[in-house]
């Protein structure tokens, strides 16, 4: 272990707060965490915080993976921002960073660094609840070195800093664990079958409901037979009067049958 | 994972640490669930309110032994401790 510490090159207050975070050491030898260091050197990463040698919990081929993901949007810069990353899901980032292109939607804030929305599905469902199911549109299914166009983001949301405030020490002896044992407690409500609650019915009401719907129905199926009879008589006196016209029509002509022949001279001198 | 949730972990909060967590951490999480519950429910018990927060930012240490977690946060006045990481969850680290 010493020397897997010896490789990292961090301060003495961070090197004061490692064992809280030694974990991650367990699943890399010194060999693997030198590779991984000098990978992450090589692209500009470089771990200077305790909290972040949980990347030493990727595998270096994962780790490689990661950065070509994000090299295809312009974006490995979100590792040198923020080496913890590497242990987010690339292909979730390069999506969402593909949308935002893709939708004009600034994903990067004045100072050069990345809106949160980018890491989290929750802040992400937050900016984007209507469009969720766009983000499937924004999928890459282009091979991995064609180019993307970048966009230059405008942002104007500032990122909040919460200044650290010391905490107060207790002056006495440091207090015991609770003894608890309600992990076994879990432990056995995980193991047990979930309970089925049965559904339950008003089957009156339904029964009301149903009875309602069927008088509405009647009601309704009246009204469209008598509509259909005054229809029906509509047409008739439709019939009727086109009758009527046509021997109107009859009439006139009967009346009129020769009067162009009898006094063409009275009309003319009429217009005249 | 699922039992997070009897910790109040919604099931976004599960799906998004699963989907953003290296793997061999999670494995060692589901291994040692018991050590992990049992550091869970000391934060709870000592009322830290965000202790759902703490393990999504900070989920290796519960992976510590438990004596020396719980040495971690007992050097603290309790009220104050609560206080202070419900402000600003990152003084975990400090702590």
């Amino acid at each position: 272990m010493e020397k897997k510490i010896a490789l990292l090159n961090i301060n003495d207050a961070e090197l004061a707060k490692l064992p809280k975070f030694m974990a991650s050491l367990t699943f890399v030898t010194a060999d693997e965490m030198s590779a991984i260091l000098d990978f992450l050197k090589s692209k500009g990463v470089v771990i200077t915080l305790a909290h972040e040698l949980t990347i030493f919990a990727n595998a270096l081929e994962d780790i490689k993976r990661k950065f070509s993901i994000l090299e295809e949007v312009h974006a490995i810069d979100i590792y040198i921002q923020n080496p913890i990353m590497i242990n987010k899901n690339a292909i979730e980032i390069y999506k969402k960073i593909n949308y935002c292109i893709q939708n004009s939607v600034p994903y990067k804030k004045e100072d050069g660094t990345y809106e949160p929305f980018l890491f989290s599905e929750s802040e992400w469902q937050k900016k984007f609840n209507k469009d969720a199911e766009l983000i499937a549109s924004a999928e890459p299914n282009r091979a991995l070195g064609e180019s993307v166009v970048t966009l230059e983001p405008v942002i104007t949301s500032e990122q909040v800093v919460i200044p650290f405030e010391p905490v107060s020490q207790v002056s006495e002896e440091p207090r015991k664990a609770p003894q608890d044992d309600r992990y076994m407690d879990i432990q056995e409500f995980m193991s047990s079958p979930e309970e089925i609650q049965p559904t339950t019915l008003n089957f009156a009401s339904l029964k009301d409901s149903v009875s309602k719907m069927h008088t509405e129905l009647n009601g309704i199926s009246a009204q469209a037979s008598s509509l259909a009879s005054e229809r029906k008589k509509l047409e008739n006196q439709y019939a009727n009067l086109s009758l009527y016209k046509d021997s109107l029509a009859q009439e006139l002509a009967d009346d009129f049958v020769g009067f162009d022949e009898i006094e063409p001279d009275y009309r003319t001198r009429r217009a005249a | 994972m699922k039992f997070l949730e009897k910790y109040d972990f919604n099931k976004e909060e599960i799906a998004d640490f699963l989907n953003n967590s290296p793997k061999k951490l999670i494995d060692a999480i589901k291994t040692n669930k018991k050590l992990v519950c049992e550091n869970i429910n000391y934060l709870k018990d000592l009322g830290v309110t965000n202790y759902q927060q703490i393990f999504l930012e900070y989920y290796d240490m519960f992976l510590m032994d438990h004596s020396n977690f719980v040495e971690v946060f007992s050097k603290y006045e309790p009220e104050d401790l609560i206080e202070k990481l419900k402000k600003n969850v990152r003084i975990v680290e400090y702590l």
